[in-house]
């Protein structure tokens, strides 16, 4: 059986780390999640603020930050929790993987966790 | 026919307000009734505005719309690749980065930050994204007094480049400071 | 912004040029006041006169960058709403058969809600209509004014403008400013004789 992460999930898990004000959808997930809809894809790869390519093997997550921490302390957080979340799930970069060989694929072809953050709320 | 508070009100002059014609043939009293209602008009106004009625402004419901399209419309810019985590890549958009450096200008007693600009080394990766900054400069209105506008200067850089590095972990950087205006603390 | 005050405008608009929203708001705060009476005076209609602002006022933040000199916001968000206000005007009248609106001259009095160059006032409620007997009576008497007239005067005389700002702001030069609101103040005049 095989669980897929899919972006809602991840929205979940990025808006739980302190200092993330919220996902903030900007130009790349916007455009994707629009052609995603308009190709009647499924969904579940794309959401406003969150993007899961499995063929380069990257998520994008796009965030509006809250003052505080260090704005890389709380990205590297978000990178580390979605890192986590992606590794629960059995499905490597490259689609599902078969069960005994999962964790060897994902070795070799990490999640790359790129965050792009939008906007700081003022002091 | 002259306006006698035309003078006060807003610094315009009196001079300024020539009559025409049909003014000359008016008659005083009738004239006078006009300037008294504009001026009845301008306090009723102010005593309204001060007071918080809502009949001489915009209604709070028309405020807080227009703060949201405001909000909505917001432009991040650009983003702006930065030194990557050690779990990962990421960038800033060139609107928050400024409001980094907006912070810690801010952050220097009697310093108003004004607008910032950057330099940047050319990117590595995609379209669309500025390389990492190599220079800042900010514009700043600094208060008036008797502090040395370069220790002010330098304070404001010591400020710039440790939240540079503590947020951004960007060490390598050249910022300039321009005092352009002076405020009243 | 912390606790500080900015008292400077300019400051305030480089920094909302700069991305600072909390800047900007202050501006919003500080000129709303003013833009709803110019507008409410051209207009005579409350409904509209918050449309136009608040369009001005949208309309501004978004070609922020484009205001070259800070210090000129006044005059620069003044001429956004004046000339919305002004469109407003000139759509009612094209769409009207009578273009100035007689009702308004023939109710024209201290306790009228009515009047306005759109028809928007029907089912408002009576707490729209602004308080302070004085002001509605000049807003009703404004309405018999031209168009042309009426912004001129509202300019001068509601927002304190010269007649060179005027000019600037309208298009027109200055003699064509001083002789519409001449003519706009005489118009005034007999108005209020009518009253007595």
């Amino acid at each position: 059986m095989t669980t897929e992460t899919s972006a809602a999930d991840l929205v979940e898990v990025v808006c739980a780390v302190p200092g993330v004000r919220g996902i903030e959808a900007g130009i790349a997930s916007s455009l994707r999640t629009l052609d995603a809809r308009l190709r009647r894809d499924r969904a579940s790869r794309v959401r406003y603020g969150i993007v899961i390519d499995p063929r380069s093997g990257t998520v994008t997550a796009e965030v509006g930050l809250a003052p505080g921490a260090p704005v890389r302390t709380i990205v590297e957080e978000i990178q580390r929790a979605v890192q986590r979340a992606l590794d629960r799930s059995t499905v490597g970069p490259v689609g599902p993987q078969p069960a005994d060989t999962a964790s060897e694929r994902r070795e070799e072809r990490p999640w790359q966790v790129l965050v792009r953050v939008q906007s700081l709320s003022g002091a | 026919m002259e306006h006698p508070d035309a003078h006060d009100r807003n610094g315009t002059h009196a001079a300024d307000r020539v009559s025409g014609p049909s003014d000359r043939e008016s008659d005083d009293e009738a004239t006078q009734r006009y300037l008294d209602l504009i001026r009845s008009v301008h306090d009723e106004w102010t005593t309204l505005e001060a007071e918080g009625d809502s009949s001489v402004q915009l209604s709070a419901t028309a405020l807080s719309t227009i703060k949201e399209a405001v909000r909505a419309d917001f432009r991040h810019g650009a983003h702006v690749e930065m030194p990557p985590t050690a779990a990962g890549p990421y960038t800033l958009s060139e609107q928050a980065l400024r409001t980094v450096v907006r912070n810690a200008v801010d952050s220097v007693p009697g310093v108003i930050a004004l607008r910032t600009t950057f330099d940047h080394e050319p990117p590595k990766g995609g379209h669309r994204t500025r390389g990492v900054p190599s220079r800042i400069r900010c514009r700043i209105s600094a208060a008036a007094g008797d502090r040395d506008l370069l220790e002010v200067a330098d304070e404001v850089r010591t400020a710039v480049i440790a939240a540079c590095r503590e947020h951004m972990d960007l060490t390598d950087l050249r910022v300039d400071i321009h005092i352009e205006d002076l405020h009243d603390n | 912004m912390a606790a500080r005050t900015l008292v400077d405008e300019r400051a305030l608009v480089l920094r909302a040029q700069d991305g600072d929203v909390a800047a900007f708001e202050v501006l919003v705060d500080r000129h709303q006041g003013r833009l709803f009476r110019i507008a409410y005076m051209v207009l005579h209609n409350r409904m509209d006169a918050e449309d136009v602002v608040q369009e001005a006022l949208v309309s501004s933040w978004k070609r922020l960058h484009l205001l070259e000199e800070p210090s000129a916001f006044r005059n620069w968000v003044t001429q956004i709403a004046s000339r919305a206000a002004t469109n407003v005007v000139r759509k009612a009248a094209r769409r009207s058969t009578e273009g100035v609106d007689q009702q308004a001259l023939e109710d024209a009095g201290p306790e009228s809600a009515l009047g306005g160059a759109t028809s928007r006032n029907v089912g408002q409620p009576e707490r729209a209509a602004l308080a302070g007997a004085q002001m509605e009576a000049l807003a009703s008497i404004l309405q018999s004014t031209e168009e042309n007239q009426r912004t001129c005067w509202v300019l001068c005389e509601i927002d304190g403008m010269s007649y060179r700002e005027i000019a600037q702001m309208v298009g027109v030069s200055e003699s064509t400013v001083r002789g519409r609101i001449a003519r706009a103040r005489s118009q005034i005049l007999d108005r209020m004789k009518d009253w007595r």
